[in-house]
């Protein structure tokens, strides 16, 4: 068992002292011993070095599934009912598959910035797939119901895996643009239809 | 009239290029077939699709064309084996410079590239050899038009010259368009030559052109490409 040195020991006991003389509140709890911690300005002030089980996340933003249904209202008719336009499905710009920078967690060792992806993180996910630096959150049965083949991929090693973020990392090695995508396909159905038209091009 | 009309614009070929290899890679066999489908029309491997086709090329992705040897290479590795020589035609057209670009999405194989380099200058060189005999063969003894450029006494004068230079141009680019339309100075033939400029037009294109298309990559024929 670890115990202070006779050093350490008197050093506290006269920190106590100090505290306590100042006005600090101590409470006796029956059958608890208390364990002084000993802080001083210099520990405060710097990097507080706590271990956490839990990664650190400053400016986390949660969003939902885009589901790129953007619905227009037109004018009102003379009967007075509204009139509103169908919603359009569009997939014809990468914009809201760009991964930002939501904030950093530090992946063991190697102390990467990893980055949340800003579309695929769904807080309800029980599986993290990291391609590059980029982490997506997302459900493992529904990801392993639409493909064998990464249903294969995450089987075996979700169970082996690291829980940096609460839950099972996996790593692919597919691009960041290329898993959104997948992602985007899987989880919006018509995502992508029987056949583009391509002769509306022009 | 869709109920959706957006839905089924063909993305940008980012999007494009990431579903072609998600759906790959992860088995999504069927909507795969859609996706490659949806490449014939643009990369024919056939004549008579070629000729009907209105869009042709990197051109079916829209304003944003990515760059031919972009989408040759993705072809490439995801094995779209018959849109490749149509493919590789369309990035041999850009001219060596463009063709040997060294960006991350298109510095292309060497051997791909020696193979369309070679392929390319083989086709000009006898789509220069068809011009010279449009020039200089016109029915053994040129054209009895004396304005039109061809005619047999007119000198090899700057302007006959670039009309040559032209001619051959547009023959290897196998255009649909009217060939004398792609002349900047107008129309330098006579009736009768013009209209048989188009007949050699169209013969070139299929024989000279369309037939060696799979040669850029190495095959001996449309068979072996297909």
């Amino acid at each position: 068992m670890w115990q202070n040195s006779e050093e350490e020991r008197n050093g506290i006991a006269e920190l106590t002292e100090e505290c306590e003389g100042e006005g600090g509140v101590t409470t006796e709890i029956p059958g608890m011993v208390r364990t002084p911690v000993a802080f001083t300005p210099r520990d405060i002030s710097t990097t507080v070095n706590i271990a956490t089980p839990f990664p650190t996340l400053r400016g986390t933003k949660y969003s939902s599934v885009p589901h790129d249904v953007k619905p227009s209202f037109g004018a009102y008719t003379n009967d007075g009912v509204a009139m509103v336009s169908s919603p359009t499905l569009s997939i014809s710009t990468v914009s809201d598959l760009t991964p930002t920078e939501l904030g950093e967690i530090e992946e063991g060792n190697s102390k990467r910035i990893a980055i949340r992806h800003e579309t695929f993180y769904l807080e309800d996910g029980n599986v993290e797939i990291a391609c590059g630096q980029t982490i997506f959150r997302v459900h493992s049965t529904v990801v392993s119901f639409s493909s064998p083949n990464l249903r294969d991929m995450l089987s075996p090693s979700i169970l082996n895996a690291p829980m940096p973020g609460g839950c099972p990392r996996v790593g692919f090695k597919d691009s960041a643009e290329d898993f959104a995508v997948l992602l985007k396909m899987i989880y919006t159905p018509g995502y992508v239809p029987p056949h583009f038209d391509v002769s509306s091009v022009n | 009239m869709t109920r959706f009309p957006a839905r089924n614009k063909i993305p940008e070929f980012t999007v494009f290029a990431s579903l072609l290899r998600m759906t790959t890679k992860y088995g999504f066999s069927d909507i795969r077939e859609g996706l490659v489908e949806d490449l014939k029309d643009a990369y024919p491997a056939k004549w008579e699709d070629f000729e009907a086709a209105k869009v042709l090329g990197e051109e079916m992705f829209g304003p944003a064309k990515p760059h031919p040897n972009a989408v040759l290479k993705l072809f490439l590795e995801q094995g779209i084996k018959l849109a490749l020589p149509f493919a590789a035609y369309r990035a041999g057209l850009g001219g060596p410079s463009a063709l040997a670009s060294e960006g991350p999405s298109t510095v292309l194989p060497r051997l791909t590239l020696a193979s369309i380099v070679h392929g390319i200058g083989g086709m000009r060189r006898a789509m220069t050899h068809v011009a010279q005999n449009i020039a200089y063969t016109w029915d053994l003894g040129g054209c009895p038009e004396s304005a039109c450029v061809l005619n047999v006494d007119t000198n090899l004068t700057k302007r006959r010259m670039e009309a040559l230079e032209k001619i051959s141009n547009v023959l290897v680019k196998n255009s649909e368009g009217d060939i004398l339309s792609s002349l900047r100075f107008g129309n330098p033939f006579c009736a009768d030559c013009a209209k048989r400029l188009k007949n050699i037009h169209r013969d070139c294109r299929k024989q000279l052109v369309w037939a060696r298309l799979p040669s850029l990559l190495g095959w001996e024929s449309w068979e072996g490409a297909v």
